[in-house]
């Protein structure tokens, strides 16, 4: 088109007999751009005139420390040397010589060889060598073996608090954790105050240990949270790892399953229910619901009794017949809508890259999946997601993000629920500790005010099938109830049935004592003082729910 | 051949002042491949290239305008199907795929696309300006062809390279202002096409201009290097730079000799190629021949550019591009291609054409 056209010209007609000019302009073009290369070089290499990336370079500052809440050191960067080798200057005895070094550096015989005989004038043999291997080299005598002074992150706690704290590569690029998240911030020298305590991380990381070996369990987590501002005080999961040797680990000791893993939560749901069913006004505390029969041969009790139910005793029975009929009532659509507003359709706003979608429910949800979520089955959310909206329900029913840095501002103040109901919660959950007679005496301590839920779910098995054997077992408790503060989350993934503990593997057998044991951690750490009982008595639950107890 | 190549002959109609220039730019190569080699068989590799593009170089020399154009083209389309090929398998090297390897060889065929393809650009030009506007849409059409199938590798430095030699040599020949600013647009978005869709140029432009981003990168090493030169530099072998960065004797030749040869040392390898580029292109004030007038544009633009690109670039004025500095970085077919430019180049300034 732009050919055929008449009036347009591609070349400027009679040009090429007056090319002159622009040959003219292309050499003054030339010439201007060799003269600015010849002007910086001189800038760079004779005038002295620094240049900014250089000053960039030496004013990098050393990267910024992670502390705990309290000013314990979790991470920070000591010097460290690295050891390399100019392979191309080693002519010989390579094959005596990579034994010795090999000997020092504990790294294979044949890969040091390799690198020996690469023909490279640079091959890192080991990063970051401690005093003791360097110490060794230098008596070596081998002059083309040589170091480097490089920035080595440590972690004096090692395992402890590892999943949060994260790790970084050998250059000192967070990689993950806060480690990761907060890199631009670390590396810009700034130091980082986690909401952690670490004695209380220290010690639900031993209870938890104690617990997995005792069932011979698969793995675990548990969460602390202080419920009135929100803060992560200790999350916990096993198998771990040591951030200083991220290296031997795998991918499965490094999942920080408490925020990347999604599960159903079985009956730990069941006040959550009951919470959208009383705050909506849909149910009340006194209706009364038939538990005698199963629902469509489908939904059963774990403990069948041919009566019927209050919402309170339906929550302390953990009837799934009783839920099921409370989640029928609500419907659906306010079920959804009160997981969405209690932040089961989003991840968790919390500045850690491992913080997870949750996965809900993606395939068919009818009537009997509307009843069956109601406890806890067919809907998947993270720990985190859990531990977040209980501890919004008992914080008088402000739900608000969770932190891990101190100085977080509290974000996104949302009311979830009115603070009636989250007594009333706050009511149930004590009388599942004071009146259950398997759970309740495990967990139960003199002078505090405790209150949970138990919940179980099985597990699928090889064969597709739900199987007895394979269980999660999960407890969600808080303390003390009159004015909800502390909230613990404890997971147990497969524990196994064992004589010394009856062959029981429910979360009362399991959880209940663990969840106990972090209790009484968490009372020596922070010197939490008794109260009496009378004094909760009066304070705590209003004369309403009392009433109501005392009829039933 | 060879018993039609008369030396004296030869001798006597070469311009030889620039054959002289071009001859120093190999030997500054060897010089620097020296110092910068302990290992004897980097250094013989190139040694071997530098002498066998030495007498390349003559060979092409000796050739008339006519057969150089049939010579081209029959290269040029054995190099398009090589570059096809390329594109076939895979032999990725640091994320882009640009090599062909045979009996041991690996070969660029992008870099031996260049020196044949402005010659038939420029004879298509002419034609096309003599009214044959047949000759214009091949000409569009082989251009579109080359680049794409350059970019797809993806080797974003030459395609860049290429359609700015092209626009200088389309700039020579008259091209219209309206057209050159035209190109000059499709130049500026070309380059953001780039900096969205290629990872690795998105990469290093954030970091030339954002020093903060990243830790401590080539570029930063290269500057190192110029500033710890000074005015005779470290002496030959002394530099630290080539033990740093893997690229040290290719796109960071010149941080090298800046390093180890120092400030006049580079002043006066930067004098050479300049005066390279501005003899040929005051020859060109005398010439009447407009194919010879824009090939000699076509092929002087590619050395000049190629050659800034690569000062540019180690001197951090523009990103990285991963050029090669004509006849003085390491790498066979980067030499080879540059001893077939310089040879097209003393081919078309014999001094016999000025009298016809």
């Amino acid at each position: 088109m732009i050919i055929q056209s008449k009036k347009f010209k591609i070349f400027d007609s009679d040009a090429l007999r007056k090319f002159h000019k622009r040959i003219f302009f292309s050499i003054v073009v030339f010439l201007c751009c060799y003269f600015l290369a010849v002007f910086r070089i001189a800038d760079v290499m004779v005038l002295e005139i620094n240049l900014k990336k250089n000053q960039n370079y030496s004013l990098i500052p050393e990267r910024g420390k992670i502390y705990d809440r309290n000013g314990q050191l979790l991470s920070t960067t000591v010097n460290s040397h690295s050891l390399f080798v100019n392979a191309q200057k080693i002519k010989k005895n390579k094959k005596i010589l990579s034994k010795k070094i090999s000997s020092i550096i504990d790294i294979n015989e044949e890969e040091i060889y390799k690198k020996l005989t690469s023909n490279k004038k640079f091959v890192y043999l080991k990063r970051n060598i401690s005093p003791k291997e360097h110490q060794k080299i230098i008596e070596l005598g081998e002059i083309n073996l040589q170091t480097s002074l490089e920035k080595k992150r440590i972690y004096p706690f090692r395992n402890i608090g590892s999943h949060i704290i994260g790790y970084v590569d050998v250059d000192n690029n967070g990689l993950a954790g806060i480690e990761k998240s907060y890199d631009e911030n670390l590396k810009k020298g700034e130091d980082i105050y986690l909401t952690l305590n670490i004695n209380l991380q220290n010690a639900s990381t031993n209870a938890l240990l104690k617990t997995i070996n005792k069932f011979s369990a698969e793995s675990g987590s548990i969460i602390i949270m202080d419920i009135t501002n929100s803060e992560i005080l200790s999350l916990v999961n096993y198998p771990d790892f040591d951030s200083n040797n991220v290296n031997e680990s795998n991918s499965n000791q490094r999942l920080n399953r408490a925020l990347q893993s999604n599960y159903e939560m079985g009956s730990t749901f069941k006040p959550i229910t009951v919470a959208m069913g009383i705050d909506s006004g849909i149910i009340d505390q006194n209706m009364i619901f038939d538990v005698s029969k199963p629902i469509k041969n489908k939904i059963e009790d774990w403990d069948p009794c041919n009566c019927s139910l209050n919402v309170k005793e339906i929550v302390v029975r953990s009837s799934n017949i009783g839920t099921a009929q409370i989640a029928e009532k609500i419907g659906k659509d306010n079920q959804i809508n009160f997981f969405k507003k209690i932040g089961f359709y989003e991840p968790i706003n919390i500045k850690l890259n491992e913080a997870a979608k949750p996965y809900g429910q993606p395939y068919h949800w009818g009537e009997i999946e509307t009843m069956t979520i109601g406890y806890g089955h067919g809907f998947a959310i993270t720990p985190l997601h859990l531990a977040v909206a209980y501890s919004g329900i008992l914080n008088q029913g402000i739900k608000t993000d969770p932190k891990i840095i101190i100085d977080d501002k509290i974000k996104n103040y949302k009311k979830i629920i009115n603070k009636d109901t989250s007594r009333y919660i706050s009511y149930l959950l004590r009388s599942v500790v004071q009146e259950t007679k398997i759970t309740g005496p495990k967990i139960r301590i003199e002078g505090y005010d405790i209150g949970g839920k138990t919940g179980t779910a099985e597990l699928i098995n090889s064969q597709n099938n739900y199987d007895k054997d394979l269980n999660r077992t999960i407890f969600i408790s808080a303390f003390p109830m009159s004015n909800p503060k502390y909230l613990i989350l404890s997971f147990i993934d497969k524990p196994k049935r064992k004589k010394a503990n009856n062959f029981s593997i429910t979360s009362a057998t399991v959880n209940a004592p663990l969840v106990k044991d972090i209790i009484i951690k968490i009372i020596e750490i922070l010197k939490l003082p008794k109260v009496d009982n009378e004094h909760i008595l009066n304070a705590a639950t209003s004369t309403k729910y009392n009433q109501i107890n005392a009829i039933n | 051949m060879n018993s039609f190549f008369n030396l004296k002959l030869w001798w006597k109609e070469i311009d030889k002042i620039n054959f002289i220039l071009i001859s120093i730019l190999l030997i500054v190569g060897i010089i620097l491949s020296f110092s910068l080699n302990e290992s004897s068989l980097f250094f013989n590799k190139h040694l071997v290239f530098a002498i066998s593009s030495f007498f390349i170089m003559i060979f092409l020399s000796s050739l008339e305008p006519k057969t150089l154009r049939r010579v081209s083209l029959f290269f040029l389309v054995i190099f398009i199907f090589a570059l096809v090929i390329v594109l076939l398998f895979d032999n990725e090297i640091k994320g882009s795929n640009r090599w062909l390897k045979f009996l041991g060889f690996s070969l660029q065929p992008s870099e031996f696309i260049k020196p044949f393809y402005f010659i038939l650009s420029a004879w298509l030009i002419i034609q096309g300006i003599n009214g044959r506007q047949y000759y214009l849409l091949v000409l569009i059409i082989s251009f579109l062809l080359i680049s794409s199938l350059i970019i797809l590798q993806p080797d974003f430095g030459m395609t860049f390279l290429i359609f700015l030699t092209f626009f200088c040599q389309l700039f020579i020949a008259g091209l219209s202002i309206f057209l050159v600013i035209f190109s000059l647009f499709a130049i500026l978005l070309l380059s953001f096409f780039s900096y969205y869709f290629f990872d690795h140029v998105q990469k290093r432009i954030d970091l030339f201009f954002n020093s903060n981003s990243g830790g401590f990168e080539q570029i930063d090493y290269s500057l190192r290097a110029f500033k710890n030169g000074g005015w005779f530099g470290k002496g030959p072998g002394q530099g630290i730079l080539k033990e740093k960065i893997p690229d040290a004797n290719t796109d960071f030749i010149f941080a090298v000799a800046g390093e180890e040869l120092g400030f006049i040392f580079c002043s006066i390898i930067i004098l050479l190629i300049l005066t390279i580029i501005i003899r040929f292109l005051l020859k060109l004030l005398k010439m009447q021949d407009p194919f010879i007038i824009i090939s000699i544009v076509g092929l002087t633009c590619c050395f000049g550019l190629q050659s800034l690109i690569n000062i540019f670039s180690s001197l951090s004025i523009i990103p990285t591009k991963g050029m090669t500095l004509p006849f003085i970085s390491y790498g066979g077919s980067s030499m080879i291609s540059s001893s077939i430019l310089f040879g097209f180049l003393l081919a078309l300034t014999k001094n016999k054409i000025f009298y016809e």
